[in-house]
């Protein structure tokens, strides 16, 4: 059975744009200009045989913001949100993350981009529930974590408990970004939300133990002012 | 407070008291020993004395009264109020006349300076008010003030009107009024004496059948307010000095709220001619910047649009990709002068936080290797480097502006690099290239918005040229702009043996607190 998206996008011209790539891409895609209209397409698309299987959303929409589209969405039905926001609005996109959306991305960006999103929030949140991950292998890393190894180039890498701690937080939502706070409330505790600088240094010695060159990581990237990726 | 002459406290009069009983003891005693007029001076000299103390009603009393005991006890015949005229009506009449010039030369000179006291009073009411108006910033705290001062100076009930200055406020504010509201009559007095900035009412000259005093709020050029002292039954006029005193505090707030508005109106004026130039910039920015590679876009897109079925694959795929390009041009085009702007506009949210240098320059490198795969970009990054307190995304942005413009003004078989190392209290950035350099004259210019740097001298083929005149326009302005709100430095400097180095220096900041450790291994 194809996917059915829902595209919220007020630009018509982008709309047309975007449904017609996804369309060659195999999606089957439902577009929708205003917040009004988005809701009533998720009331009667969700309640059908044929429920829909991700929404991309657009935040400026003519008729209200998108974030309080996103969280009527959020409070009514378990289907991943992909956000597509203006440059500028940084903080905003945060506040949305940690809101329950699945990822962002910021305009103009590349349909090559916004397919490899999808990929990967359809996974995470997808029609079939995958039991949630729990090893990473990319090149010569190879991760663990219920037998707690983290091996590279079959050597193992000794890791302290945070370390470890916050690269299962990452593995656990590969290639989905995820947000400074929910991290530092993942692994440090909800009154460490906002102690920065706790991350960054961990995320140096991480990397410093698991990328060949940490300035220029493979894995474990960086997305400013946002938070952290890791590498699918 | 009521009103300072009531307060005055009278001046002590045991002193004449005992001055008079003295004079009477040793009269008893020298009675006999001294003649009549010897004795008489002792009663001159303690009126004289008992004067200094008593007001010149009570001093001459006591004079009479003493005089008329004289004659009774002393002068001959005794006990009778009987005088011989030739002999003891002038001594009479030098002790009433002494004791009276005296008293009343007391009381002047106690008038005084009580007169003397009460200005001292008041002008340190007045400086103590003037404090009280400098530290007090909101207008309304300041009218609030000038109220309370003179209802508790003058003792009457005041209010204070100071009409909405249209410039400042919207149009529908309300004027400030504090105090009781003021009846009509009131009010149209207020009104008519800010328009005549002239004071009204009992004691001014003006009006004197008024119950009420206006004073105006004067400033420099013209009345910001005015003020309503409503006399009370039992003091129908203010004294003259009370007045001058209700005038100068007036006065002060009115000089006050002048100032106030006349630095708002040249920060306005400050603001629209920093508006104007920004508009400038950006019509600049659009009619110079802009056309070029909205040019190309057009070219691209209107062959393909038209030619599509005569073109190559090929060709098409590199019309697009001339699309792609010029697209994202105009993307960090028009997010540079966006930042710009809102960088100029004035002081803005900047979301600082601790991050780590190899982080942003990282995700710079990551970028700008997506957009140019054939350069060479060395990085060297000093691994114990402290974090910065800063806005991760304006940082990217001034990182990815060095990068490019680096990479557009060298060649494209020279490298760009990346180096960062601190020293002492501060992080040094260093992003370098092998181009031709940048003139002297230039150094500072760069950092201007919409200025160009031009070669005319360096030999470059068609297409280098072309890059070279379609420069970022605003990219090294929006990086000095960030480099400003971080309290860093941004400079140019040749490299040996060619080629530009932009400098960057930021000042490091403490950590707060260290993360805590957690001390035991996994497993």
């Amino acid at each position: 059975m194809t996917l059915q998206v829902l595209l919220v996008e007020d630009d018509q011209e982008l709309r047309k744009t975007l449904r017609d790539a996804l369309m060659v891409e195999g999606y089957e895609v439902i577009t929708s200009g205003s917040a009004a209209d988005a809701q009533a397409v998720l009331r009667h698309a969700m309640g059908s045989d044929h429920p829909l299987d991700m929404v991309i959303l657009d935040l400026g929409l003519p008729d209200g913001d998108g974030s309080s589209l996103l969280h009527r969405i959020r409070a009514q039905y378990p289907i991943p949100v992909l956000i597509v926001s203006a440059r500028y609005d940084e903080s905003n996109k945060v506040t949305l993350l940690d809101a329950g959306a699945d990822d962002y991305l910021v305009k103009p960006f590349n349909i090559r981009e916004l397919l490899a999103r999808m990929r990967v929030t359809l996974r995470h949140r997808g029609t079939v529930v995958l039991p949630p991950q729990t090893q990473y292998t990319r090149g010569t890393l190879c991760v663990d974590l219920t037998k707690h190894t983290v091996l590279r180039d079959n050597a193992p890498v000794h890791l302290t408990p945070t370390e470890f701690k916050l690269l299962a937080r990452l593995i656990r939502q590969t290639g989905q970004v995820i947000t400074h706070r929910q991290l530092l409330a993942d692994v440090w505790g909800a009154e460490h939300i906002d102690q920065t600088h706790y991350l960054r240094l961990y995320m140096g010695q991480l990397r410093a133990k698991l990328e060949d060159n940490p300035t220029e990581p493979t894995m474990l990237l960086t997305e400013p002012g946002v938070g952290y990726r890791l590498t699918e | 407070m009521a009103r300072m002459h009531a307060n005055q406290p009278a001046p002590p009069r045991w002193p004449a008291a005992t001055a008079w009983c003295i004079a009477w003891v040793l009269l008893w005693r020298l009675d006999h020993v001294l003649n009549l007029g010897n004795l008489a001076l002792l009663l001159v000299l303690s009126s004289a004395i008992a004067g200094v103390w008593l007001t010149a009603r009570a001093s001459m009393v006591c004079s009479a009264l003493s005089v008329l005991m004289f004659n009774w006890f002393f002068v001959e015949p005794r006990y009778t109020l009987s005088v011989h005229l030739h002999q003891d009506t002038l001594l009479l009449l030098t002790i009433m006349s002494v004791s009276c010039v005296v008293s009343y030369l007391m009381a002047q000179l106690r008038l005084a300076a009580q007169l003397e006291q009460e200005q001292a009073q008041r002008a340190e009411q007045l400086h103590q008010f003037g404090e009280t108006l400098r530290a007090t910033h909101a207008v309304t705290d300041q009218i609030g003030h000038l109220h309370h001062f003179l209802s508790s100076t003058s003792g009457c009930e005041t209010c204070v009107l100071v009409p909405d200055d249209a410039s400042h406020h919207p149009p529908h504010a309300q004027p400030h009024l504090h105090g009781g509201p003021p009846s009509h009559q009131d009010r149209q007095g207020l009104q008519v004496c800010i328009q005549r900035s002239l004071a009204l009412g009992p004691g001014s000259g003006r009006d004197e059948h008024q119950p009420t005093l206006f004073l105006p709020l004067r400033g420099h050029m013209r009345s910001l307010g005015a003020a309503a002292i409503t006399h009370t039954l039992d003091a129908p006029v203010l004294p003259q000095a009370l007045r001058d005193v209700l005038q100068q505090a007036c006065d002060m707030l009115g000089t006050e709220i002048e100032r106030a508005q006349t630095l708002r109106h040249s920060q306005r004026a400050k603001d629209d001619a920093q508006n104007q130039i920004l508009r400038n910039t950006l019509l600049t920015s659009i009619s110079h910047d802009y056309r070029t590679p909205l040019a190309n876009l057009m070219g691209a897109a209107s062959t393909i649009h038209d030619q599509a079925t005569r073109l190559s694959t090929e060709k098409i795929t590199h019309l697009a990709q001339t699309i792609v390009d010029e697209a994202q041009h105009l993307h960090r085009m028009t997010s540079n002068t966006l930042q710009l702007a809102r960088l100029d506009a004035g002081p803005m949210n900047i979301t600082k936080e601790w991050e780590s240098l190899q982080e942003i320059v990282g995700s710079v490198l990551a970028k700008t290797r997506l957009r140019h795969p054939q350069r060479a970009l060395n990085c060297h990054i000093a691994h114990d480097l402290p974090l910065l307190y800063c806005d991760a995304i304006l940082l990217v942005q001034l990182f990815e502006n060095l990068v490019e413009n680096a990479i557009k003004y060298s060649p494209p078989n020279t490298s760009v690099d990346i180096q960062a190392h601190h020293r002492d209290q501060t992080l040094l950035v260093h992003v370098s290239d092998e181009g031709a350099g940048i003139a002297d004259a230039w150094k500072e210019k760069v950092f201007q918005p919409f200025e160009r740097v031009h070669h005319e001298s360096t030999p470059m083929d068609a297409s280098d040229t072309t890059l070279l005149r379609r420069g970022m326009g605003v990219g090294l302005a929006v990086c000095k702009a960030i480099a400003k709100v971080h309290a860093a430095q941004l400079w140019v400097q040749d490299r040996q043996p060619h080629g530009t180095m932009m400098c960057l220096s930021f000042p490091i900041t403490p950590l707060p607190t260290p993360p805590p450790r957690t001390p035991t291994p996994p497993q």
